[in-house]
This record gives structure tokens, sequence and C-alpha cells, in this order.
């Protein structure tokens, strides 16, 4: 038993580090997107296909993808 | 001395799983530092010989379009999480050109890695054959005291 919570406690942790990384990721996309001057084109790729979004709207899906995951 | 061997055998092969997990890795590091190398070479060779021309652009694996470049002053690059931008074309090659330096950077803690697993190995198999040497040793001292 004791050796079965430790390996729970383990993998829990893991999957908590590798969780922060994504959302490292996706906060470093979120800060390029911060950094671009006003007017630039964004696009968000879904099924293979681009939409063209303005800078906020590829922010706001972002930071839904982290809220997602984090739920 | 059997558990024992058996110990550092099993120790080497974890350790060579290992290895041969991060050398897949760093395989596919090179697969993509390449990729964005050959993106870097052929955005400053539009630019220089493409500006303005026609180009053929693939359809697929079997035909191709012609499409005329009129400017090279902007390009959309693919910045993660499906997210691509429009960036200046200065921009979109130091854009890349640091993706390249962290794919490196990276590259080169993997192989320190493994070189930090071969030590082990190295320690792991001294350390076989020092056990191997005394309890040779010590059987030769207990044949001369039977004798």
């Amino acid at each position: 038993m004791q050796k079965l919570n430790k390996h729970l406690k383990k993998k829990k942790q893991k999957r908590k580090k590798m969780k922060k990384k994504l959302n490292n990721e996706f906060q470093e996309v979120i800060d390029f997107l911060k950094s671009l001057p006003e007017g630039r084109r964004v696009y968000i790729e879904m099924s293979g296909i681009w939409i063209e979004v303005t800078k906020e709207e590829a922010i706001n899906y972002l930071k839904s993808k982290i809220n997602e995951k984090e739920a | 001395m059997v558990n024992e061997v058996i110990d550092i055998n099993e120790a080497v092969r974890a350790y060579i799983a290992q290895i041969e997990g991060l050398r897949a890795e760093i395989g596919r590091l090179d697969a993509t530092i390449a990729t964005l190398r050959q993106s870097l070479a052929t955005l400053k060779s539009l630019k220089t010989l493409g500006e303005g021309k026609t180009v053929l652009v693939p359809v697929g694996s079997i035909a191709q379009v012609e499409m005329k470049v009129e400017k090279m002053d902007k390009v959309v690059v693919s910045v993660g999480q499906n997210i691509s931008a429009e960036l200046e074309y200065e921009e979109a090659l130091k854009y890349i050109e640091d993706e390249i330096k962290k794919l490196l950077t990276f590259r080169l803690v993997l192989e320190q890695a493994i070189a930090e697993l071969y030590a082990k190995i190295e320690d792991l198999i001294a350390e076989a054959q020092q056990t191997s040497e005394e309890e040779k040793a010590e059987e030769e001292e207990n044949e001369e005291k039977a004798e």
C-alpha cells in the first residue's frame, strides 16, 4: 500500500510538471504575440484550415486552451 | 554475489535504454533543425532570386501551380500551438535563427546527459570487475589455507 501511494504520488508530480511545461509553452507564444506591433496578421490552424484572426483573438484562444488544460 | 551481478546488469541495461531514448530524441532534433535551416535558406533565396518572379508552388505531391512572388517584405511564420503570425522579413529570419539556437542548446544538454550515463556505466563495470577480483583473491586465500 505504501509502495502504491508512493507510485501514485510520483505519477501525479510528473503530470503536474508536464502541465506546467505546456502552460509555459503557451505563455511563450502569448508573450510573443503581445510583442508584435498592431496590424500584423495572425492565423489559427484548425483541422488543416488556417483562420485569420486578430492578435487579441489569438491570445484569447491560447488563454482558453490553458484554462481547458488546468480544469 | 550472483544477486549483485544481476543488479549491475539490470542497472547497465537501464542506462543503455536511457541512452537509446536520448539518441532518438537527438535524431528528431537534428531533423527539425535541418528543416528550419532549409526554411531559412529558402527565404533568403526567394528574397534575392524570387522577388517579382513567377515560382512553382507544389499542390500535393504530383502537381504544381504557378504563382508570382510580388514582395518578400512579409512572411507568415508558425510560432507554436497552431498559431502563425505575420512577421517582417528580417523578423522572420531572426525568429527562425533563434529557434535553431534553442534547439542546438537543448541538443547539447541531451549529449551531456548521454555522456553522464556512459560514465555511470563505466563505473558499474569497474565495480563489477573489482568485486570479481576480490572474490578471486578470497578464493585463492581459502585454497591456500585448505592446503
